[in-house]
């Protein structure tokens, strides 16, 4: 709780220098004048990335890199020779179905009531039918899930994304989505299934990374193969991502 | 009153280019662009799925590449990717810079070829959205277990619709290289970024080897 309390704390400091370098102004050259009429440029609304912390950050993604490399990936292929994709693709549905909450409350907080239905059905559906959200019998009846989270309902809420940061392990955030993070630890299942038995607690967190992993084996080096500098290149990928998912 | 006429003309001329057009003499007739798409999209999955070019990879690596030049608009897709730095390359560096992003799009689009392994594929098609000379077609692939958006962006050209940018899980690579090429050049020259484009191509290149040669 303490820690959580340093980490509000810290994310407060950061948000404030975020906003400073937010502020200035974008020095967008005139399209107009690309010698080329047809240039109507559809990608001029690009998304303005502030990373006054670039270099943190980028220690942390450089992390994050050899935990895949040196960590992830060999022991995601070892897993993956040992049990059939089936499974795996079983043991991922019954982690999306088990997060359940996150996804209702969130819709509910964002007051998609549609949505939020949708996803009380899907869990119904799922975890009897689905054999307790093995399978996915509710995306075979074109019931659709919403990927809702606490880091979008703050940005229907209209809070700014402040600036971008990279966590071990979690990746690319913003300081929204990290407060998003901690929310939705609250609203998930494991959090409470194993509230005081750390041990247990991080063995499934781990379990269900590395299942994941081995069903994306190849994603990850064949950005680093296709992109100049991976760390601008996942940024950008991150906000265009997050753009569309706080849109819908 | 001569005003009124000449908007009187105007109408009349717009209104028989539009009914008169996809019917004139040599007027290519055009496919609508989800067609073109799919047409283009089958001769990738039936190549990967010959069994004659299973046993000569060299063969299927030229009819992919030949493919990927006859369903890609590499020129506009640079374009849009250097964004407002296209102006300062010269026609000199014009000419290098298209190619040369056109082989790293195509080294990683057939490293990643490399991978299938005959496993199942399914094209989903969505919506098709067409305004003017362009269109956005929708599409999801369904392969083991994972249903993965990839949407096409292309522009008519001659009555061909060519493809200028893909979207994948919402993400757009001419975006993605956008903010690249843009960081990079607020740190280095267009010489630079050349000198890396090549440097990247020959490293992929490289990988591949090792890795075929570890097939074999």
């Amino acid at each position: 709780m303490l820690l959580l309390l340093a980490l509000t704390a810290l994310l407060a400091l950061t948000a404030g220098r975020c906003r400073a370098a937010a502020a200035a102004p974008v020095q967008d050259e005139q399209l107009e004048q690309l010698d080329d009429d047809e240039f109507d440029d559809e990608y001029a609304d690009a998304v303005v990335v502030a990373d006054p912390l670039e270099g943190f950050n980028r220690a942390m993604f450089t992390f994050n890199d050899r935990l895949y490399f040196w960590v992830l990936k060999p022991v995601a292929r070892g897993y993956r020779f040992v049990v059939p994709q089936p499974v795996r693709i079983g043991i991922r549905n019954f982690f999306t179905n088990l997060m359940f909450p996150i996804r209702f409350v969130n819709c509910l907080l964002q007051g998609k009531f549609g949505a939020s239905g949708e996803e009380l059905s899907r869990f119904l559906l799922n975890s009897t039918v689905g054999l307790a959200g093995l399978m996915d019998p509710a995306s075979y009846d074109r019931m659709p899930s919403h990927d809702e989270d606490f880091g979008q309902t703050l940005a229907v809420y209209g809070l700014g994304s402040g600036c971008y940061l990279v966590w071990p392990v979690f990746g690319p955030s913003t300081v929204r989505g990290t407060v998003g993070l901690v929310g939705d630890y609250f609203l998930k299942p494991t959090t409470w299934i194993f509230a005081g038995e750390t041990e247990e607690g991080l063995a499934v967190f781990a379990g269900e990374k590395v299942n994941a992993v081995s069903l994306r084996l190849g994603d990850y080096e064949s950005l680093i193969a296709a992109v100049l500098d991976p760390y601008v290149a996942v940024r950008n990928a991150y906000f265009q991502q997050r753009k569309k998912k706080i849109e819908e | 009153m001569r005003k009124r006429y000449g908007k009187i003309t105007a109408l009349l001329l717009t209104f028989a280019v539009l009914v008169l057009l996809p019917a004139g003499p040599g007027g290519a007739a055009t496919q609508k662009p989800q067609e073109y798409l799919k047409a283009r999209i089958n001769d990738v999955l039936q190549a990967l799925n010959d069994p004659d070019f299973l046993k000569d990879r060299k063969r299927l690596e030229e009819k992919l590449t030949k493919l990927f030049h006859e369903q890609f608009d590499i020129a506009y897709t640079t374009k849009l990717s250097l964004g407002r730095h296209w102006r300062k390359l010269t026609p000199k560096q014009r000419q290098e810079f298209v190619p040369l992003f056109a082989d790293l799009l195509q080294s990683t689009y057939i490293g990643r070829l490399d991978d299938y392994n005959q496993q199942k594929i399914e094209i989903k098609y969505g919506k098709e959205l067409i305004r003017g000379k362009k269109a956005l077609v929708k599409t999801t692939i369904i392969t083991e277990g994972k249903e993965i958006p990839v949407d096409y962006k292309l522009i008519n050209r001659d009555g061909k619709w060519m493809v200028y940018d893909v979207i994948v899980e919402q993400v757009s690579l001419v975006r993605n290289y956008r903010s690249q090429f843009d960081d990079f050049l607020q740190k280095k020259s267009v010489e630079d970024l050349m000198a890396e484009l090549r440097r990247k191509i020959a490293e992929n290149l490289a990988n591949r080897k090792k890795k075929q040669e570890a097939r074999q």
